[in-house]
């Protein structure tokens, strides 16, 4: 008889079931804090479920396989913004429509969160992603520091000044 | 710091991602989506991988090289293709993702392949177009052999320019130049939206995606009243109907979204009609119309 260790767990096609299901949603909304068009980030995030499912064997543990996840969606963001298909994406879609006066409620709130998104994308890269996955994922220094290839050190800087140049940024708009 | 906890939470709290499970079990059970597609791509494709290669190697970011963010670069461009309408042939617009990294080379590649959609069709034959570029104000396409005469007529030229301007992220002049760099007429300006394309286009769902639950599609329309009529069919029978509202209408297309559902549906294959509303009582052309082949799990 083999010894059965601990990868009796999921096949690949489990371990993409349950990730998807417990964090495609949050993983999109990063994204789409990265790269500001929701169509771009589901592109992204799909795409690095994708490679996910191609490196279970590799990976077997759920953990690894979300820190991978989340490693990959900045990455891929990234790229994405790279390549400009945002701006193709945004081209595509169409402004937002115009504020009429007394707008409603719902149109404030879309406003509001807009003006959020358009000062993340204004950051530099790197505050932007830091502010990210500290503020919208709950990583820590070091989990940040992993993620990004970087010095705790370096993820602890671009955090204050990020988070400085955010308030600046939606200070100005109000 | 409690605020900008909440800031970044609110920012994203309406963005509710289209289900693509389906989509990625489709991918990953096989290697290549449309591997014909991809085969007719890769010729062209191929000059562009040495300059792709120098962009990866400058910006390498990550610890692990496999999720480096070019480690298996591929970019999603959009394409016109022609389809036919009650005013006549227009051009269509789907979204199409390419190995690469070269915009300009998976634009012409995923012009002289099979549009996804089988309703649509290109005049542009493998071989047909060979590169292009940007310089001085003008972009420059260079022919191959086997480039289309045919009834599209000056269509198939909009096909190209639409596209590499789309691609290229430039509205410049679109110059057409024999493989000997001969010039082909003079430069040619994109005609108007209204006029060559198509007054409703759904750009999501993608031809044959998989849903269940409900699914959101998209698109861009200029119709009357800003109403985008729609509906789920499975053969004849309607089973699902209604309106979606286009952000404007009448000047150019305007974005339009919908949620259907899908849940208690039989699993197989459907249908998504959009079209423009007809107001005319039959006297007019009638709707321009565009579909999607969509399968319920």
């Amino acid at each position: 008889m083999t010894v059965v260790t601990e990868r009796t767990a999921w096949t690949a096609d489990e371990a993409l079931e349950q990730l998807y299901a417990a964090h495609w949603r949050r993983l999109v909304r990063l994204s789409v804090l990265l790269v500001r068009d929701t169509a771009t980030a589901e592109e992204v995030v799909q795409d690095a479920f994708v490679a996910v499912h191609a490196r279970w064997a590799r990976l077997r543990d759920p953990d690894r396989a979300l820190a991978y996840l989340r490693q990959s969606v900045v990455n891929r963001s990234r790229s994405a913004l790279r390549h400009r298909t945002v701006v193709a994406r945004h081209l595509a879609r169409a402004p937002e429509p115009p504020v009429v006066p007394g707008a409603d409620e719902a149109a404030l709130d879309r406003d509001r969160r807009a003006g959020v998104l358009d000062a993340m994308r204004a950051l530099p890269r790197r505050q932007r992603e830091v502010l990210a996955l500290r503020y919208y994922l709950d990583l820590s220094e070091a989990e940040i520091a992993d993620t990004l290839g970087i010095s705790p050190g370096a993820v602890k800087s671009h955090a204050s000044r990020g988070a400085a140049t955010l308030r600046s940024l939606l200070e100005k708009d109000l | 710091m409690d605020d900008l906890h909440a800031l970044l939470d609110d920012a994203v709290a309406d963005v509710e991602p289209a289900d693509r499970l389906g989509e990625i079990r489709a991918r990953t059970r096989r290697p290549a989506r449309r591997p014909g597609r991809y085969a007719v791509g890769a010729a062209v494709l191929t000059t562009a991988a040495t300059v792709a290669a120098v962009v990866v190697v400058t910006d390498g970011p990550a610890s692990d090289p496999e999720v480096a963010a070019g480690a298996d670069p591929s970019v999603l461009v959009p394409v016109y293709f022609v389809g036919d309408t009650p005013r006549g042939a227009r051009l269509f617009r789907e979204f199409d993702r390419v190995p690469g990294d070269d915009r300009g080379a998976a634009a012409l590649a995923l012009l002289q392949a099979e549009p996804s959609d089988p309703d649509y069709r290109t005049a542009w034959q493998p071989g047909s177009l060979l590169d292009v570029t940007l310089t001085d104000g003008t972009i420059v396409v260079r022919l191959g052999t086997g480039a289309p005469g045919g009834a599209d007529g000056d269509l198939s030229v909009q096909q190209v320019v639409h596209t590499v301007q789309a691609a290229l992220q430039s509205r410049a002049p679109v110059q057409l130049v024999l493989r000997d760099g001969d010039l082909v007429d003079r430069p040619v300006t994109a005609r108007p939206a209204l006029d060559v394309l198509s007054h409703v286009n759904i750009s999501d769902p993608t031809e044959g995606r998989v849903v269940s639950g409900s699914f959101t599609a998209r698109g861009v329309a200029s119709s009357p009243e800003a109403t985008v009529p729609w509906e789920l069919r499975r053969g004849d029978e309607v089973v699902r109907d209604g309106f979606a509202t286009a952000e404007g209408w009448l000047d150019r297309l305007y974005p339009w979204e919908t949620a259907v559902d899908v849940s208690g549906l039989e699993p197989g294959e459907y249908t998504f009609v959009a079209r423009t509303a007809d107001e005319s009582g039959g006297e007019g052309p009638g709707p321009d119309v565009d579909t999607r082949t969509v399968v319920v799990e």
